[in-house]
């Protein structure tokens, strides 16, 4: 899997993150906008349209990160659409209950219960909060110890990054016909 | 992972490995057991045994000394040769440093068994070359750094902790600014800043996309997936700044932008400024009861996501 390049080179590779992103965001808001024709403009259409948006773009990231990553499958479980589900879980339902059980008995061997008390509370208050925040942030971060937390938080960095950049163009391309700019 | 730590530089007998699968054995059920514990170990010395003992002398008695504080059922169940004890007074010696150092250790977390690098550390600056020699026994196949200590479980937890620092060394190099902060908590704190603007920039663009195209079509969609990277540096650098402006979350991440962004940027924020007094007064009360990423999924997301 060809991950996202460094964004201060200008070519991106076909089948890279961004471009996967890309094209399905851009496939969202064209039937976002076709099924939207009748132009109402007020404030509860525009705040649709948004979360519309909103939603599409994650999902749309999620998607283009395939159920790989813990963070994407947490997104892509909520999504209701159920085609969706059904495949994705077809796919990966033994491997990953293998790999679930296989993790959650390293976790009682090494660390014991993952939400165990600590003792020595003056110094792990502090992290264990963060911590928290931290799992509530990214996708699916409750059921993860604390190192695949870590790991998950980098890919999900850099996904953000890269949709971030990709509205951002799309917003560019279609800007100069936008009445806002004159 | 215990057993890979264990295994890994061993050249295992298969007496070392039985009393290796024994003392994984111990681990599992010791609290409970611990009479089978001190029986066991007047066969085989290990340095799990003593810390299992550590333990119970830690509960029962006091912070003594463990050796001390179990003489009796140890000599008593030993009561088979001299040749034992005095092999076993000479252990006894040997094993007097590096229980030292499990204690240390121990003392400061007993059950959690958290064990701080700076114990050992400590420790081993006090008798570095006596515990050097300790360490590697015959038969106990452990690679520990000097004046560590070699029980499995805080072999586990400095594993941990050391890929732990590892990935947060790899999340500071995603992070911009996280170079000046150094420590657990504020690393954290940068990583949490960071995500949450991120999300709030991608919630303000959906907004912005939502009320700039009602009308346009994306019907060219690989030309589109083309163009799009070329336009990359200068254009995030400036919209990254009109968010921190917008939003105040990332304090420190306007004065690294301020060294990245490039001369588009004083041409690009006058319109994203136009752009966001017009979006404010709509749009500001909805952005205020955004959350991350759970918050609402609309039954209209049918009609966005295929």
């Amino acid at each position: 899997m060809t991950d996202h390049k460094n964004h201060q080179i200008p070519t991106a590779k076909p089948s890279s993150i961004k471009t996967r992103f890309a094209i399905k965001f851009l496939r969202a808001m064209n039937k976002l906008n076709n099924k939207n024709k009748n132009n109402k403009n007020t404030m509860s259409e525009k705040h649709k349209r948004f979360l519309a948006i909103r939603a599409a773009a994650h999902a749309s990231m999620a998607s283009a990160v395939g159920p790989r990553r813990a963070w994407s499958r947490a997104v892509l479980r909520k999504i209701p659409n159920q085609q969706k589900q059904l495949h994705y879980s077809l796919m990966n339902k033994q491997r990953t209950r293998r790999r679930n059980i296989r993790r959650n008995r390293i976790l009682l061997i090494t660390r014991g219960n993952p939400n165990r008390e600590n003792y020595d509370h003056e110094e792990n208050e502090d992290e264990d909060e963060e911590e928290e925040d931290l799992r509530e942030l990214v996708p699916g971060g409750k059921e993860m110890d604390f190192c695949r937390l870590l790991n998950e938080t980098a890919h999900y960095i850099k996904c953000l990054r890269t949709q971030v950049q990709v509205m951002t163009n799309i917003l560019h391309h279609s800007s100069p016909s936008n009445i806002l700019y004159k | 992972m215990l057993r890979l730590h264990q295994s890994s530089p061993s050249t295992s007998s298969s007496s070392s490995s039985s009393e290796k699968n024994l003392m994984e054995q111990k681990q599992s059920s010791a609290l409970l057991h611990h009479r089978r514990l001190y029986q066991e170990q007047t066969n085989s010395w290990h340095n799990q045994d003593t810390r299992h003992v550590d333990l119970l002398s830690a509960v029962d008695l006091s912070h003594h000394f463990p050796y001390h504080s179990i003489p009796k059922p140890e000599w008593q169940c030993n009561s088979s040769s001299l040749i034992n004890r005095e092999k076993r007074k000479a252990q006894f010696d040997m094993e007097e440093n590096s229980e030292n150092i499990v204690e240390a250790e121990e003392e400061k977390s007993e059950i959690t068994a958290k064990t701080e690098m700076e114990t050992s550390g400590n420790t081993c600056s006090k008798e570095s070359s006596k515990v050097s020699e300790v360490q590697k026994p015959d038969y106990i196949h452990v690679r520990a750094r000097r004046g560590q200590a070699t029980d499995s479980h805080s072999l586990a937890e400095r594993a941990r902790r050391e890929k732990i620092s590892k990935k947060m060394k790899c999340l500071q190099d995603l992070v911009p600014g996280c170079n000046k902060v150094t420590g657990k908590a504020g690393m954290l704190d940068e990583i949490i800043n960071y995500v949450q603007s991120l999300q709030k920039q991608v919630e303000f663009l959906s907004m912005k996309l939502a009320t700039v195209n009602p009308r346009l079509d994306f019907n060219v969609d690989d030309i589109f997936a083309k163009e799009i990277p070329a336009y990359i540096s200068s254009l995030q650098a400036a919209q990254f700044e009109a968010t921190c402006l917008h939003y105040n979350t990332m304090q420190q991440g306007t004065s690294n932008c301020g060294g990245d962004i490039s001369l588009d940027q004083s041409q690009m924020l006058p319109h994203n400024k136009a752009e966001n007094a017009l979006l404010d007064p709509s749009f500001i009360s909805q952005l205020q009861q955004l959350s991350g990423w759970e918050s609402d999924w609309p039954s209209l997301f049918n009609a966005g996501f295929h």
